[in-house]
This record gives structure tokens, sequence and C-alpha cells, in this order.
């Protein structure tokens, strides 16, 4: 070793060990996290698409090959879940329009408007539990809306909203949107605030009118929250709703209100058809990333890059 | 609108340029108001009207007499309080491992950490419950901790993930040249910038864990172990005609939450906002 290559040498020796401590101390940093990734969401992930080709019970399992997936399809049960996903995937834009006039008129108003953001964000923090039972009081037979209904002079047509198969749907879809109205306003609010003054004002002075400030300036540039409100409220109809259905109709009157989540808790734990159950998991993370592409195309994601 | 004077510019601090609403804008803003108050209404003014032939309080002294709601609330909060803790931890340590101690696969591991967001806690739900039964995590506080834990940490760690990008790395490169291992400049350095982040991982986790009903049901099937979100939704079954006896018990159950949101809400709507990037 010539003396003068030697601190040169010395310190990439220095900083080659820096760096194997580096990345030694960088495993054993992460090491609890991809562990319980890896235990309590990837292997579970694999075990349910290879046991969703089979029928499974919990101690044996042989080849049953697509006839899981083919019963989601045949079996009116399962079939009238995927229908029901579908009508509450269907119901999240008319759901987001409130939201979206609210914000509005939260952010134009500023009377009050503190207090009045925190109200409508509370309801967020009710349990899907919670909700539910809320809401099947309200929905009772003897209930509140029945009560305004009589009050009104409607009482003969009071019926018992959660006993008949196409009310307590609508009962379950407007539950389901009136319960996400807090959190989507908030973000909503949220991106309005990131609005640029400037550019407004631009389009006033262009001689722009409220419409067509709303139309050019403000909805294309809160399409990045737009995009994100969709895709949260989607993704808690087809996976978040458990604890509500639970509560609320028992996925009934018969399967009227069963949700693709709320059918693999019915066959799979209180049936015993593991196989079947975890089939409708993967159908059901399928369909939730299909939605995902779906809703951004369907809104763009010109803004992707500057995001 | 347009005027340049001062004291007009103070009068309107929040003009966005947009004008102001109507009377009919007022009134749907009161309406919305009203209706967000409703499922807080409705639970308080059923848990204090007299039941038929009680004293009004009545529902609350059954609520704490027929129902062990006290014990509920204790086994809710080991689980939720176990999983906040968990999740905090882990997040912080992975997080500050994926933005400042880069390995070889790093990036990697965090694509497959940001690609477990979107599994369902539903698709994977069945075989957890039978992996961990067979190691004793059924009936154990241990096993809900673990799955509430396990559904919140992907998340978590993205957010402490960018928390820790957006510290310039000089804080960490003069730490090392001073001397400091790795280890000490996460619990001296790292851990105290990143309270705030850590508040929103932490309360995100615990309510998640709070408000669940579908882990709860299945891995503490024992009645002494209930949650108290599983305790009122079983008691639905049990005893079909005391609906207003549950509405009290839901308002005891959501006390937390709320007090979460009253205490944290900055801390949620950040949080809950920053899964945009993603």
């Amino acid at each position: 070793m010539s003396v003068s290559s030697g601190p040169s040498r010395q310190a990439r020796s220095h900083s080659a060990r820096n760096d194997v401590a580096r990345h030694v101390n960088g495993v054993l940093f992460a090491l609890p996290a991809i562990l319980l990734v890896s235990l309590v969401t990837i292997l579970p992930l694999g075990q349910a698409f290879y046991y969703s080709f089979t029928n499974w019970n919990g101690a044996t399992a042989s080849w049953v090959g697509l006839s899981n997936y083919a019963n989601l399809f045949a079996d009116p049960e399962l079939s009238r879940s995927l229908l029901n996903s579908l009508l509450l995937f269907l119901s999240v834009p008319f759901g987001l329009i409130l939201p979206f006039v609210t914000a509005y008129l939260l952010h134009k108003s500023v009377r009050n408007g503190k207090l009045y953001r925190a109200i409508i964000f509370a309801p967020t923090a009710l349990s899907w539990v919670v909700i539910g039972i809320v809401s099947r009081q309200f929905f009772s037979g003897a209930g509140p809306l029945n009560s305004v209904l009589s009050l009104s002079g409607m009482g003969s047509i009071a019926p018992n909203w959660l006993a008949d198969s196409t009310l307590s749907l609508g009962a379950v879809v407007f539950t389901f949107n009136a319960a996400l109205f807090g959190l989507n306003t908030t973000i909503f609010l949220t991106g309005l605030a990131t609005l640029d003054r400037s550019t407004i004002e631009a389009a006033r002075i262009d001689g722009a009118n409220e419409a067509q400030i709303i139309r050019y300036v403000i909805l294309p540039a809160m399409r990045r929250f737009l995009q994100f409100v969709f895709i949260i409220t989607v993704v808690t109809s087809f996976t978040g709703l458990f604890g509500m259905i639970y509560v609320m109709t028992g996925g009934g009157p018969g399967s009227a209100t069963l949700t693709l989540d709320f059918a693999i808790w019915r066959r799979a734990l209180s049936m015993g058809r593991f196989g079947s159950g975890v089939a409708i998991g993967i159908a059901l993370m399928t369909l939730t990333l299909l939605a995902i592409v779906l809703i951004r195309f369907i809104t763009g994601s010109r803004e992707r890059d500057d995001a | 609108m347009t005027s340049a004077s001062p004291a007009a510019a103070a009068s309107v601090p929040e003009d966005h340029g947009l004008g102001r609403i109507g009377w009919k804008g007022h009134l749907l803003i009161l309406l919305i108001v009203a209706a967000s108050l409703y499922p807080f209404g409705a639970l308080l003014v059923t848990s204090f009207l007299p039941p038929v032939n009680g004293a009004p309080g009545q529902l609350w002294r059954d609520l704490f007499s027929q129902i062990p709601i006290t014990s509920y609330m204790l086994n809710s909060a080991i689980v939720s309080g176990g999983a906040m803790v968990l999740v905090a931890t882990v997040s912080c340590m992975a997080g500050y491992s994926f933005a400042k101690l880069t390995f070889p696969g790093s990036v990697q591991v965090i694509a497959i950490v940001i690609a477990a967001i979107s599994v369902p806690q539903a698709t994977t739900i069945i075989p957890n419950y039978l992996n961990f039964a067979s190691v004793g995590g059924v009936g154990a506080y241990w096993g809900p901790v673990l799955m509430y834990a396990a559904s919140s940490i992907p998340f978590a760690t993205v957010l402490m993930t960018s928390f820790f990008k957006s510290l310039p790395d000089e804080l960490l490169e003069s730490a090392v040249i001073d001397g400091a291992s790795y280890a000490q400049i996460f619990l001296v350095i790292m851990v105290p910038l990143a309270t705030p982040a850590l508040a929103t991982v932490g309360v995100l986790a615990f309510l998640t864990a709070w408000n669940d009903l579908l882990v709860g049901l299945l891995f503490l099937p024992d009645p002494a172990m209930r949650t108290i979100s599983v305790g009122i939704a079983t008691l639905q079954g049990v005893r079909d005609g005391s609906m207003n006896l549950i509405l009290t018990g839901s308002l005891v159950s959501a006390i937390p939450p709320i007090l979460a949101f009253i205490f944290f809400q900055k801390y949620l709507v950040s949080g809950i906002v920053s899964g945009m990037g993603k």
C-alpha cells in the first residue's frame, strides 16, 4: 500500500463499511413491517387464490377447477350479491353530487363555516355498526321516518322498509351514501382550498358566469380530488359495509341486501364452504381493482404527471 | 369584489373570488347540518327517553346492570390500543428504513407494501382465521391485534415513508459523522420529528380497530372477550325487542371515536387526503 493512496483507500473502505451498516440497519428496521405484511396479507392471499379452485372445508380440499367462480353467476344468492354490489357502485356518482354542492357552498360562505364543517364531518366518527343500528331504527315500522310520514298525512303508505326486498336495498344504498357524505364533503373542501384564486378572478374578468367558472375552471382543477373520493367511496361500497349490513338487514330479507363481503361471511363462516368463500373474496378484490382502473379511465389522469 | 381598500379586504378575509351564497344556499347548508346531527340526536334522545313502563335513565341503568358493557369497552381498548402502538412503531421503523436507509431491493419491497393496500380484508379473512386458529391466535387478544395492525400497516408505512422523505438527508449524514448509530438517530432525532405523522397513523389505526366488526366477531368468540362493536351487534340477535337498549350501547361505543375526532380532526383529514398521493 503506497502512502499516497492510503487516505483515499481508507475513505473508500470506510464508506463501504458504512454502506453495509446502513443496508443491514435498513433491512432490520423494515423487517417487522415485511413480516406482518407477508404473513397476514400476502401468504393468506396466496392461500385464498389456491383454495378458490377447490372445495375446501377447512380440513380437506380437492380440486374443482373454476366451479366456485362459475357459481358466482349460477347461484341465485351470489348473483344477487354481485348485482347489489354493482347497484351500490352505480349509486356513487349520484351520491357525490350533494357533497360537492355542499362543499362549494361552504367554501363560498364564511359565516359559521368552521362550526358547520365540524358538524358535517362528525358522523364520520361513527362505526358502520352504529350507523347500521341508527338506520335500522330510522327505517323501522314505528320509526322516525314512518312517524314523519303519518304526521304529514301519508300514514297509509308508511311501509315496513327493511322487510321489503326492494325498499330495504334502497335503504341500504341511501344509508351508505349518507354515511360517507361528511367525509366526502370534507375532502372536497380540502380540494377547493387548493384552488388558485387568480384563475377564477381572471375568468370572471373575462366575463365567465358562475356556472361556466364551475364547469371550466373549478371541476378540471378538482379532478384529482373527484377521482380520489370516487375511488375510496367505491372501495368502501365493495369491501367496507359488513358491519352495517350485519346489524341493519343481515343481508335480507332473503338475499335482497346481500353484498359480496357479507356473502363471504354467510357462505364460509356459517356454512363451512371455505372454497366458495375464498373465491368470492378473490372476485371481490378483482372487481375492486377493475373499478379503480375504470374510474381512473373515466375521470382521466392527465394530471398524474404533476401530482 | 375587486375592491382594493384594505378595510374591505379585511371584512371578507376568506373571499375566494366566487362571491357569496344566497338564502337558498344557506337554507340547504342548514338542512344538511341538521341531517348531520341526526344520528347523534337519535342516539341521545332514544337513550334518555323513558322506555314503556320505565323511568327516565332506565336504559342507562339496564345497560350497565344487564350487559357487561364495561368489559366490552375494556376489550376494545386493549385490542385497539395494542394495534395503535404496533402500527405506529412498525410503520415508523419501516418508513425510516424506506426513506433514509434504502437497501438493495427496498424499492421492490415498497411496491409490495403499496400493493398490499388494495387487498381487501374480506379476501384474506378465511385463510387468516384458520392460520391464526392453528397457532392459538383465535380467542387471545394478540390475534386481533396482529390482524388490525396488519390491515393498517401498509397505508401507515406509505405515509411514514413520504414523511421521512421530506426530511433532509443531511440530518442523517451529519449524525453519522458525529458517530451516532442508526438506532440512536432513529430514537433521538427521527421519532421526535415524526410526532405529527405518528399521531395521524396511530389515531387512524385506533379508529379502524375500534370500529371493526368482522375480525372481532371471528377472532374473539369467548363472550368475556367481546369487543364493544361485537357486543352491540350480537345483542340484537339475543334481545330482539330491546332496540333502544342497543342504541344506548351504540352511543357508549361511539364516545372514544368521537373524542378522537374532536382532538385529532386536523391529523385525520390530512392523513386521509395524503392517501391521494398513492
